[in-house]
């Protein structure tokens, strides 16, 4: 609690009859890098807008540093946003954009010129300070969006889906200058996006919002390996997702009967017999072989399926399959070393126990 | 071989453009032939006349004569002329002041409002538009002469004894060109502010400015294109709106668009009239110019 930065205490926003942000709590650290993450109608960016201000929330309270400030405008919160669209004033040229904040603040010229400077140089645009928006590319303005914001010193740093607008190669080198930007400063970075690898790359925590709630949140290494729900597994990279029934809660292990397969998955997850489950399986750990699995080695899952096609994506084949009931798997093959088998061809499917994520919701 | 075909089809490329460019131009000057028809009789003409009379002299039952003279260009420069031409540009310039005053949160109230109520608004706004303006004028009459709807009311109410001279004046002028302008403010600046994206609002709240910091730091630079319109639209009709003066100014206010007037239809004398009148188009000739000059918006150009 001492050094939590913001908070979200139970947060409902409702737009006429609809609830966007439903009951939504949050604590976010000093110094994090944190992501909400969801398709686009989910609330994240309401989320946003709400902590910067520019929204009311319905009910609920949003502390900043340890004081409630959901009723308090804009103009007096010490945060920042950089906005989806950048919001750069076209009639301002970049230094004065960049000095925006800091004239408003009646902070002596001398030093306004010097923080500008230094603002402009942490993002590498000093050349081109007496440029108007309008005659700067995409990644330059977004460069000035951060830079205008960073030069005022807030506590906390919004970043509503900043890198939306430039082309793949530049998010790329965007994500990491950003992502060094926060590590050197040290700010709070509050970072919308519905781009489930940006949100991997950069983040320190993610919140997974779906319908305005939170599906889950925790490292990205939490959120990929450990999801809890289908919602997550499915909206964070690509997995594969069996139905089934549990037949038998162990000790250590829990066994799940589906498409005729006994599937072993680890225990530690509140289910009862009999109850309809769903087992996830990462296509990187799900393995191809020719033979099944030594029957004495039953600590390997394995599905008989058919070989359906096979897709190119260059260091790694994806290659899809399918059960004997029709449903297809995805699984990755090392493209060196792809098994002598072509469509229609029977082969298995094996994987770790211990990579089976067993999901009741 | 590919050194010789390069040059070639840069060659060419570079003949093939007029040629297409041609028959499009024909088939722009055709499809406009209507407006430029139109334009050509009943703007261009009748403004060369004009140009041509003012180089003519006055004969004694009021037609033209020769000799050309420039005559009627030096008289203009007495000074009970410039006077007239100050004063008008005076209340112009006030008028188009008012407008922006009374105009600015006009339009900022209706572009601010929640979309399904904007039409509206506007919709009233032009709705005056519909009955005469001549008669919109009567109607100011009605409400400021002596005996009038404005002037009862203060004596019944007890707060003058005396009626107060709202007519035939000045002041009364300039409340009938205000009323008459004040739509030609409001149109340009509703565009104007509707246009503005809120985001640059939100960055500047953003940025710590209060509201009213970010009107004068955001709002206002940004709706300059529009005030500048408007501007425009209200200052150069003021200059030769005639009938107001001549309505609710009495003999006391003649304007420069009254002299025009007067100079056509009670002096007769239309090679004087004629010169004051492209004098005055000059005038306003420039003020456009100036305002090409000194915004490079493409916005404001597109407003007017």
């Amino acid at each position: 609690m001492t050094n939590c930065m913001v908070e979200l205490r139970q947060i409902t926003k409702q737009y006429d009859q609809n609830t966007v942000v439903d009951q939504l709590s949050l604590e976010i650290q000093q110094g994090e890098f944190m992501t909400l993450l969801g398709p686009s109608g989910c609330g994240k960016t309401t989320t946003l807008r709400m902590i910067a201000g520019f929204e009311l929330p319905t009910s609920g309270e949003i502390l900043l540093d340890g004081e409630i400030v959901q009723h308090r405008p804009a103009y007096q919160r010490n945060l920042n946003t950089v906005f989806q669209n950048y919001a750069l004033f076209p009639h301002l040229t970049t230094f004065e954009n960049v000095a925006f904040g800091l004239r408003l603040k009646k902070i002596a010229k001398s030093e306004i010129e010097k923080r500008v400077r230094d603002a402009l140089k942490l993002v590498q645009l000093e050349e081109f300070s007496g440029r108007k928006p309008d005659q700067l590319s995409g990644g330059q303005k977004q460069r000035v969006a951060i830079a205008r914001a960073l030069v005022n010193n807030p506590k906390v740093l919004l970043l509503d889906e900043p890198l939306g607008a430039l082309d793949l190669r530049l998010r790329k080198q965007m994500q990491v200058e950003l992502k060094h930007l926060q590590q050197q400063l040290g700010i709070t970075f509050i970072f919308v996006t519905h781009d489930q690898e940006e949100a991997l790359t950069m983040s320190d925590r993610i919140a997974v919002m779906n319908g305005g709630k939170l599906e889950q949140i925790g490292t990205p290494a939490d959120v990929y390996d450990r999801p809890v729900s289908r919602f997550v597994a499915e909206f964070i990279g690509e997995t594969n997702l069996l139905t089934g029934t549990v037949k038998e809660i162990g000790q250590s292990r829990l066994v799940i009967e589906s498409d005729g397969s006994a599937l072993v998955a680890p225990a530690g997850i509140a289910v009862r017999e009999l109850q309809d489950v769903t087992v996830a399986i990462r296509p990187e750990k799900a393995l191809l072989s020719l033979e099944p699995p030594a029957a004495a080695d039953s600590a390997v899952n394995h599905l008989p399926v058919k070989l359906v096609e096979r897709i190119y994506t260059g260091v790694t084949t994806k290659t899809v399959v399918a059960t004997h009931s029709g449903k297809q798997l995805v699984a990755h093959e090392n493209t060196d070393q792809l098994l002598p088998v072509s469509a229609g061809d029977e082969l298995f499917v094996t994987w770790n126990p211990a990579h089976s994520v067993v999901l009741t919701a | 071989m590919k050194m010789e075909t390069l040059p070639t089809t840069a060659e060419t490329g570079l003949q093939s453009q007029p040629k297409q460019r041609q028959p499009r131009d024909w088939a722009k000057w055709w499809t406009l032939s209507p407006v430029t028809l139109w334009m050509t009789c009943f703007f261009l003409i009748p403004l060369l006349l004009i140009l041509l009379v003012s180089f003519f002299t006055r004969s004694s039952f009021g037609g033209i004569e020769m000799p050309l003279t420039i005559e009627n260009y030096t008289r203009f420069f007495d000074s009970l002329y410039i006077k007239i031409l100050w004063v008008s540009c005076l209340l112009s310039l006030a008028t188009t002041l008012l407008c922006l005053v009374f105009g600015y949160p006009f339009a900022y109230i209706i572009a601010r409002s929640p979309q399904r109520y904007r039409n509206i608004l506007l919709f009233l706004i032009i709705i005056p538009f519909w009955t005469n303006s001549l008669i919109r004028t009567y109607a100011w009459i009605l409400l400021l002469r002596t005996e009038g709807v404005i002037n009862t009311l203060l004596i019944n109410a007890g707060i003058f004894e005396q009626p107060l001279t709202l007519l035939y004046n000045n002041f009364a002028v300039l409340v009938g060109l205000v009323y008459t302008m004040l739509p030609f403010m409001v149109l340009p600046l509703y565009a104007s502010i509707e246009k503005l994206d809120k985001s640059y609002l939100e960055a500047a709240a953003d940025l710590g400015a209060k509201p009213w910091q970010a009107f004068w730091k955001i709002t206002f630079p940004l709706t300059t294109p529009g005030i500048v319109a408007g501007s425009l639209l209200v200052f150069v009709p003021s200059l030769g709106l005639f009938f107001i003066p001549d309505l609710m100014g009495g003999s006391k206010s003649v304007l420069i668009g009254n002299l025009i007037k007067n100079q056509f239809l009670t002096a007769r004398d239309w090679p004087f009239g004629s010169a004051v009148s492209i004098i005055l188009m000059a005038l306003t000739l420039l003020c456009i110019v100036a305002y090409m000059r000194t915004t490079n918006d493409k916005q404001g150009k597109e407003l007017l």
